[in-house]
């Protein structure tokens, strides 16, 4: 049932995402698969209708891949590049248009705040304006979950906040980490040596084994898990 | 007649639309609020929060309720400008360096997307799901034209309609919601709103028309930017689709592209501008222009009336 559920809420995000010109340009936005599925079973966790689950989520994944679609903007080709700019903006006026449709307003309101956050934390961590490691690491986590921590805050499901907070820190720094060691730029592993110096990789094992057991210690991970089926 | 002289009487309440801008920049990062501020300060023609107070007047006019209309419309359309420079390469808008020039692309992005969501701050102070439905649709649009013109760039087989379509999409739909959201927020009734929606569209129209015109007709210290930049970068506006149906001239404007030098730019734009493609483009500004004059005809006599029939009529002469 979980599963059935969870991949009618895939489908209907991709066909949100459809636009002929886009994607005859660009590729098809990636769907982060785990942070859907934690937004997912978090929206279930507030006891929402499902169809309710499915419009919130749609929502809040529509605004992700926008920020993640302008993430992408680089040294492509040209026109590859322009309609990379303008499909971040399109999904971000889809997720608008998605919550206005239904009267969301407070919803609007909610999101809106989480991607100012959001880009506040982008431009410190782009800056290596962080003075400490955890400093850095927080602002990754700002980055990767402010979407999901105010939707928790706003449904009044708060006791997922702090684990989604560490969970997608986490996995970020994580795949930045293999980014890192195969010679790919990662922001966060600049940031990270320029804080540490030579001591970053061991730092980075600690981070990674604590954050690992933290996570797992956690009594959301359990009620997440029992959902699911997920594991780290 | 300045533009400004039109609706002086909006001065004081324009200032403090002007001064929420400022405050909405402030920002926890310093080089957001910073890069933020530069934009709101370079100015320009604030013609939609101009047009969010004027169609404010056509109802009970409460400017702490309108000003959240103004200041988003103003935001989102900075927001876009943002992004467009990343789009375009730009360096330098209204003569001051842009946010990719001084910051990198990554910053513009990160403004782009900080000032629309401060935008979508600004506009949920206001509880009315038509105000949201309007302006979400419009925003879409908006994106769907930008998507056609990255997609019909250097396109010299398209046609007129599409043309049309574009243009209602990138422009003239944000100056119609301009004028649409400012009565709705202020109350005005249904027919009201909606005949104010289209004075706003076809002034959108005419206004479009006439920028891709001064494209070939003005000079780099008005426009800002070389004249013939818009063809350059493959846009085909109006006045090329006119001289391209003259087949020889359609065969040499065929061969621009983005690197072309000045010289031969020149010559582009001297081909555009000795046959009539310019006097018909005026034409067909014209004619939305009076399309916009006749429907805001009907509305009851008043100071906003009075001035929106002068912004429509000046936005037909304006020179830049």
């Amino acid at each position: 049932m979980y599963n059935n559920d969870f991949k009618i809420l895939k489908e209907r995000l991709q066909v949100k995402l459809q636009h002929p010109v886009l994607m005859q340009h660009i590729d098809m936005p990636d769907i982060d698969e785990e942070k859907l599925l934690l937004l997912y079973s978090i929206l279930k966790s507030a006891k929402l209708h499902t169809k309710h689950i499915e419009h919130y989520a749609v929502a809040v994944m529509l605004v992700q891949i926008a920020l993640d679609t302008h993430e992408k903007v680089s040294e492509m080709n040209v026109k590859k590049r322009q309609l990379t700019v303008l499909a971040g903006d399109y999904y971000s006026g889809l997720y608008y248009h998605l919550l206005a449709d239904n009267h969301d307003i407070s919803f609007i309101r909610t999101l809106a705040k989480a991607i100012e956050e959001v880009n506040e934390h982008k431009i410190y961590l782009h800056q290596h304006k962080a003075s400490t490691v955890n400093e850095m690491i927080y602002s990754v986590q700002m980055i990767e979950a402010s979407l999901i921590m105010k939707t928790c805050q706003h449904f009044q499901v708060t006791d997922w906040e702090e684990y989604a907070a560490s969970f997608l820190g986490y996995a970020r720094i994580a795949r930045e980490y293999k980014q890192a060691c195969n010679g790919e730029s990662s922001v966060i592993f600049a940031a990270w040596k320029s804080l540490s110096g030579e001591k970053w990789e061991q730092e980075y094992h600690v981070y990674k084994q604590n954050a690992a057991m933290e996570l797992i210690d956690s009594p959301i991970y359990a009620q997440w898990t029992a959902m699911t089926g997920h594991q780290l | 007649m300045k533009l400004q002289v039109m609706y002086s009487f909006l001065k004081s309440d324009l200032d403090k639309v002007e001064q929420e801008l400022k405050q909405i920049a402030v920002s926890n990062d310093p080089l957001l609020a910073e890069a933020a501020l530069a934009l709101i300060e370079a100015g320009g023609k604030r013609i939609r929060p101009v047009f969010v107070l004027l169609g404010g007047k056509f109802g009970a006019y409460q400017f702490e309720t309108i000003k959240h209309v103004a200041v988003a419309l103003e935001l989102i359309h900075m927001a876009s400008l943002v992004h467009d420079d990343v789009i375009d390469n730009a360096y330098v808008r209204r003569g001051c360096a842009t946010v990719n020039a001084r910051w990198g692309d990554k910053v513009a992005m990160y403004t782009g997307d900080y000032l629309f969501a401060k935008s979508l701050e600004c506009i949920t102070n206001l509880e009315m799901p038509e105000i949201h439905k309007v302006l979400s649709y419009t925003m879409v649009e908006l994106c769907k034209g930008e998507i056609e013109q990255i997609r019909d760039k250097y396109n010299f087989n398209q046609n007129l309609r599409t043309y049309l379509r574009r243009i209602k999409r990138k422009t003239a739909l944000l100056i119609a919601s301009s004028c649409q959201l400012g009565a709705v927020a202020a109350g005005a009734d249904e027919q009201t709103s909606k005949r104010l929606f289209w004075f706003g569209y076809f002034v959108g129209m005419s206004y479009q028309i006439i920028d891709d015109i001064l494209d070939f007709m003005s000079n780099e210290e008005e426009l800002g930017k070389p004249a013939g930049e818009d063809l350059r970068q493959g846009n085909i506006t109006l006045p090329v689709l006119y001289a391209m149906e003259t087949p020889a001239i359609k065969r040499k404007l065929e061969t621009v592209h983005a690197g072309m030098d000045r010289a031969d730019m020149q010559y582009m734009i001297h081909l555009i501008k000795d046959g009539d493609a310019i006097e018909r483009s005026f034409e067909l500004s014209e004619r939305y222009l009076q399309k916009a004059l006749k429907i805001i005809q009907s509305l009851p006599k008043s100071q906003a009336k009075s001035a929106m029939q002068s912004i429509a009529k000046y936005i037909g002469k304006r020179k830049f």
